[in-house]
């Protein structure tokens, strides 16, 4: 059962036929072997890994996200950054890895924190002569805190699939995302120092970093907004997030005003299509998640891992990350997280291990298989707005892959990292 | 005849593409609806959580039918594109048929679904169960036209083979 599950799966998707349908089709292959093939059991159990009202959060995170684009929220929060960071040498380094941090606060996706500040600032590194493949590198992988810094996608979809607390799961991402921000600075400082890259201007007085903070204000607040509404639970992160959409629009319209109505049908298009492919794959791995439980995919992994690992818990997660990172390489975020959250989920439990601290754990491993080529939808976008190959992006990228699992091996050995905020909310 | 299916079929994709507008302003305004009624007026509107819930399904099924006519559906290309094209052209023929078993079976657990359930009546809103389910069986049919078409073209040689994408 479990050969015929990982055959087909892999045969599947290694066909190219696209992940929901080949979650759906190793459902059937299941099903044919367990004798119980039933179409109208496939059917509702994709309904039913879409039809939740949680998830619903994630097309209005995506949304606030285009606006926030469209309307000039992202390029105020770059220019804010800038004023913050740009005058030290290699400074739109810092400024990039800044600006995605703080939109990291409004976006759950590494896609749209890519797109939105490389898009802004990789023209204007190339411009001051930084190296292309090292700015790009930086800027994408600076772009995997999107999803880490809550709001969070990836965390949305481990919540609904593990039955964990959303809330908790988006507090837990808030210092490994920092650190991860610290780091990428370091590693930024070490390449700015050997290339000697110039400063860009003088630093800025006092009145001038006022005025950034004035300029930028009304999209600053937004981070705080979902964040303070969600941390102090005046509303849920559904709610936070449609907050985040009727705000954005009124800052992008009113304020701002470089919001058209004549964008809004092609933004809101965007953002349906992206809900819908995040959202098949969940209905679809959900529908697989049955079969794969029903023919006890599950614990035929924990007794390899107790083979590996015996009783040893900082061994078994040793071994879990690996898996996780390898996964990572080849598969998208998405489909990873919805298909072996609900595998390695029972297992992490049996080690006695907190679902808050291994959800944040998994998403933040799988979001460094965002930037691992070969494949990896980060680094595509990186590579397009650059218009440079993988094979030039990948060098320059080693030691900013390698921070981030400096950062997540720090997270999973010292599990306080990620449980001491939602703790200290908590009581 | 290519001319009068892509003609019909880009007025399909239009038509499709209003509904997710209009499905997803309609969510933002339902949603952001009871938020303020929650916490301004204290007064909860119990259909909304659901009747947003039935909307996201049906965005859900007609964003991925959009998606699926652009070829943007999550996949995983490494493998394949290694081949030749000619392998790839017989791959994909094949990949298309397996998807469209997928779509099948769908297709038809939705349409019992929908069929068993119109007397099935949502808790809050009211609304018979078998019109939500619907869209499922439609989009999937749908889907289903599409990738007949996309293997009849791949048969025929009438499109040029896409050619690798990655940057």
């Amino acid at each position: 059962m479990l050969s015929a599950f990982l055959s087909s799966l892999f045969g599947f998707i290694f066909l190219n036929i696209p992940i929901a349908f080949s979650l759906i089709l190793t459902t059937i292959v299941l099903m044919v072997f367990a004798g119980e093939l039933s179409s109208a059991n496939i059917a509702s159990s994709v309904y039913r890994g879409i039809d939740n009202f949680p998830l619903m959060a994630i097309p209005f995170f995506m949304l606030a996200g285009e606006i926030m684009n469209v309307g000039g929220m992202s390029r105020r929060i770059v220019n804010f950054a800038n004023v913050l960071v740009g005058h030290v040498t290699g400074g739109l380094g810092y400024v990039s890895v800044v600006a995605s941090m703080i939109f990291a606060g409004v976006s759950g996706s590494a896609v749209a924190d890519t797109s939105a500040i490389g898009s802004i600032l990789l023209p204007i590194m190339k411009k001051e002569g930084y190296d292309v493949p090292k700015s790009t590198a930086l800027v994408a992988a600076a772009g995997c805190i999107g999803p880490i810094i809550p709001p969070s996608i990836p965390m949305i979809l481990f919540g609904v699939v593990a039955g964990v607390s959303i809330v908790k799961l988006f507090l837990g991402g808030i210092i490994p995302g920092i650190l991860i921000g610290i780091g990428l600075m370091i590693v930024w400082y070490f390449h700015a120092k050997k290339m000697g890259y110039r400063a860009v201007g003088r630093r800025k007085t006092r009145a001038e970093v006022l005025a950034g903070v004035k300029e930028a204000g009304w999209a600053l607040m937004l981070p705080i907004i979902i964040l303070g509404g969600i941390i102090t639970g005046i509303y849920t992160p559904t709610e936070a997030a449609v907050v985040a959409v009727v705000y954005a629009f009124g800052i992008g319209m009113f304020v701002y005003k470089e919001l058209k109505m004549s964008h809004m049908p092609e933004i809101l298009v965007m953002a349906g299509k992206g809900t819908a492919i995040v959202l098949l794959v969940c209905g679809a791995a959900t529908a697989a998640g049955y079969m794969i439980t029903t023919a006890q995919v599950p614990e035929m992994l924990m007794r390899t891992l107790a083979d590996l690992a015996g009783g040893n818990v900082l061994l078994a997660m040793f071994w879990i990350n690996i898996l996780l990172l390898i996964v990572g390489c080849v598969m998208d975020l998405t489909p990873a997280l919805l298909i072996l959250a609900p595998m390695l989920l029972p297992i992490a439990e049996s080690y006695g291990l907190d679902p808050v601290y291994f959800g944040v754990v998994m998403c933040v491993n799988l979001c460094i298989g965002l930037i691992t080529p070969p494949v990896g939808t980060v680094l595509y976008v990186g590579c397009g707005l650059s218009k440079i190959s993988m094979g030039q992006i990948t060098k320059p990228l080693l030691p900013f892959i390698g921070v981030m699992i400096v950062v997540l091996m720090l997270i999973t050995y010292i599990p306080g990292l990620i449980t001491f905020i939602p703790n200290l909310v908590n009581q | 005849m290519k001319r009068l299916i892509d003609t019909v079929y880009h007025a399909i994709e239009q038509v499709m593409r209003w509904s997710v507008i209009i499905l997803l302003i309609l969510m933002v305004v339902i949603v952001f609806a009871n938020v303020v009624s929650r916490y301004y007026l204290q007064v909860s509107l119990a259909w909304s959580e659901e009747v947003a819930r039935f909307m996201l399904v049906w965005l859900v099924f007609i964003g991925s039918f959009l998606a699926y006519i652009h070829d943007e559906h999550l996949g995983l290309d490494i493998l394949v594109m290694k081949f030749p094209p000619n392998v790839r052209r017989v791959v994909a023929i094949g990949t298309n048929l397996l998807v469209l078993l997928a779509l099948y079976a769908v297709m038809e657990g939705g349409y019992l679904l929908m069929r068993d359930n119109f007397d099935w009546l949502s808790s809050a809103a009211e609304i018979p169960h078998g019109y939500v389910y619907f869209i499922v069986p439609f989009t999937c049919g749908l889907m289903m036209l599409q990738s007949t078409l996309k293997t009849y073209y791949l048969l025929t040689g009438q499109n040029e083979f896409q050619e690798d994408s990655s940057c």
